[in-house]
């Protein structure tokens, strides 16, 4: 496991993308430098109880995060954390992982505002 | 340049347990079968063929025309998920208009066994199976119940307000012998149902069928014609970079309203791609059935008493979603409905249906989103 989420950062624009892309939608630049998002905010979470190609494996539950580097992804959420609750990111494989920050309550982050937008 | 109209719809039945033997291939054939019966064709004068199937691999379009035994001069494919049967429809539309092609067969279906649909969702493209896939993320109900959630939290919807949806859906399901799920279902049923992914639970999630779906498109001259009177289409609209909450059919309501002379009150029927309930609404709201933030009131004052013939076949949610059918599914049903042979749920006087269709799930939600107004020429 790797901390932090690997990106991709426009050279041109600056924009950062995941997952890559291969012209950046916002400029259409083709050259780009990788980058690593560490934080973000959990948007939404859910519990699949069931899953299609695990039947009668134990329910996984997943977060959208908004990264403050700014894009949203999809990440298995390993510990406690509700809407707007700050996580920090790794990757099993290249595919996201989001644990709750350390000494970051979740409970008491529900309402913030997002940041990094 | 010819008119082209709809001359003719059908389906392979929709099952849950397919008899033995049953193919992807068998399927089609039956439900292209039944659409030129229904146009008054026979399989000699088709000369072009449109498909949109996930299990017919590693057979293709041009497979399926020599087992079909079809001598074509226009063949094409279609890998659009919901929204391949109306973007068969606009090339079959076309072909016929510029003369490449005089009858043209367009099909949907798939047989998935429980292996092939995991198999599906899980390499459903490279972004799924590189970053979604890995989390055993279950396929995409747990997308849409991220949108869901968004949706209930942006607008103040409750779990009940899209269970009336499904109530809604069901009664219809009730009429049609074509549906899988026909048996009453109450508000209690629908809370009290097991949870897939909160908040979505059984009932708000299409279940997968095995079937089928066909429609003639032919130069005008046929008995009973359906003319597409505006069909618009936008895809990759927001780049994934927005919140599902909006479609590309935003983009494509002034057009499509505009070239149709008709606005939504004058839809007598619709066919919104339901895969889940959150996606009627947010389709019918970019279209402009109610305003901006407005879907909690439409579903008291439209949905809940039953004021707009919506998914009339019981949708996808209450008849099956059959793999790539579930893009042509809602398209029969309209056509069925504007040649008056709907039978036990015919809405009486329908001339004018509105279909969509939405999918292409990139990574966070569908990408492809297209939308036609049909109507009864006589």
């Amino acid at each position: 496991m790797r901390r932090g989420l690997v990106v991709s950062v426009c050279r041109t624009c600056g924009q950062t993308l995941f997952p890559r892309r291969a012209l950046c939608p916002a400029c259409g630049g083709a050259s780009w430098r990788r980058g690593r998002a560490e934080d973000g905010v959990v948007e939404e979470v859910t519990t699949v109880r069931h899953a299609v190609e695990a039947a009668g494996a134990p329910a996984v539950v997943l977060a959208s995060v908004r990264l403050d580097a700014g894009p949203v992804i999809v990440a298995c959420l390993e510990g406690q954390a509700g809407t707007g609750g700050r996580v920090e990111l790794a990757a099993v494989d290249g595919a996201p992982i989001a644990r709750p920050r350390e000494g970051d309550s979740s409970e008491s982050r529900v309402g913030r505002h997002r940041r990094g937008q | 340049m010819a008119d082209a109209v709809i001359a003719g719809a059908g389906e392979a039945p929709y099952s849950r347990h397919p008899s033995r033997g049953t193919t992807t291939e068998s399927l089609l054939s039956h439900a292209a079968q039944r659409a030129l019966r229904n146009a008054g064709l026979e399989p000699s004068a088709v000369d072009g063929l449109a498909v949109a199937s996930f299990s017919l691999a590693p057979d293709h379009a041009i497979d399926l025309a020599w087992k079909l035994g079809l001598r074509l001069r226009w063949l094409m494919e279609d890998t659009n998920g919901g929204a391949s049967g109306i973007n068969m429809l606009q090339h079959a539309v076309r072909a016929v208009e510029a003369g490449d092609a005089d009858a043209v067969l367009v099909l949907a279906g798939d047989h998935l066994t429980r292996d092939d649909f995991a198999a599906l969702v899980a390499a459903y493209n490279a972004a799924t199976r590189d970053y979604l896939a890995p989390l055993r993320f279950g396929g995409p109900n747990a997308l849409f119940a991220f949108l869901t959630q968004r949706h209930m939290a942006r607008h103040g919807l409750v779990r009940e307000d899209y269970g009336e949806l499904v109530l809604a859906q069901r009664e219809w399901a009730a009429r049609n012998p074509g549906a899988v799920y026909r048996e009453p279902l109450t508000m209690a049923d629908y809370l009290a149902a097991p949870m897939v992914a909160e908040p979505l639970s059984r009932y708000d999630c299409a279940p997968v069928v095995t079937g089928a779906d066909a429609l003639v498109v032919a130069a005008s001259g046929t008995r009973r014609p359906v003319a597409v009177r505006a069909l618009r289409a936008s895809y990759n609209w927001d780049q994934q970079e927005g919140d599902g909450l909006r479609t590309g059919l935003a983009l494509s309501r002034e057009a499509l309203w505009e070239e149709t002379g008709a606005g939504p009150d004058d839809v007598d029927v619709a066919s919104v791609y339901d895969d889940y309930p959150v996606m009627v609404l947010v389709q019918l709201e970019d279209l402009g059935f109610f305003g901006e933030g407005e879907a909690k009131r439409f579903v008291a004052q439209t949905i809940a008493p039953r004021r707009l013939p919506l998914n009339t076949s019981g949708g996808q949610l209450s008849a099956g979603q059959a793999g790539a059918a579930g893009g042509l599914h809602g398209l029969v049903e309209a056509v069925r409905q504007l040649r008056g042979e709907a039978r036990e749920r015919q809405v009486a006087g329908a001339r004018r249906a509105l279909v969509t269709g939405y999918g292409g799930v990139l990574y966070r939600y569908g990408a492809c989103a297209n939308a036609a107004v049909l109507e009864r020429l006589r």
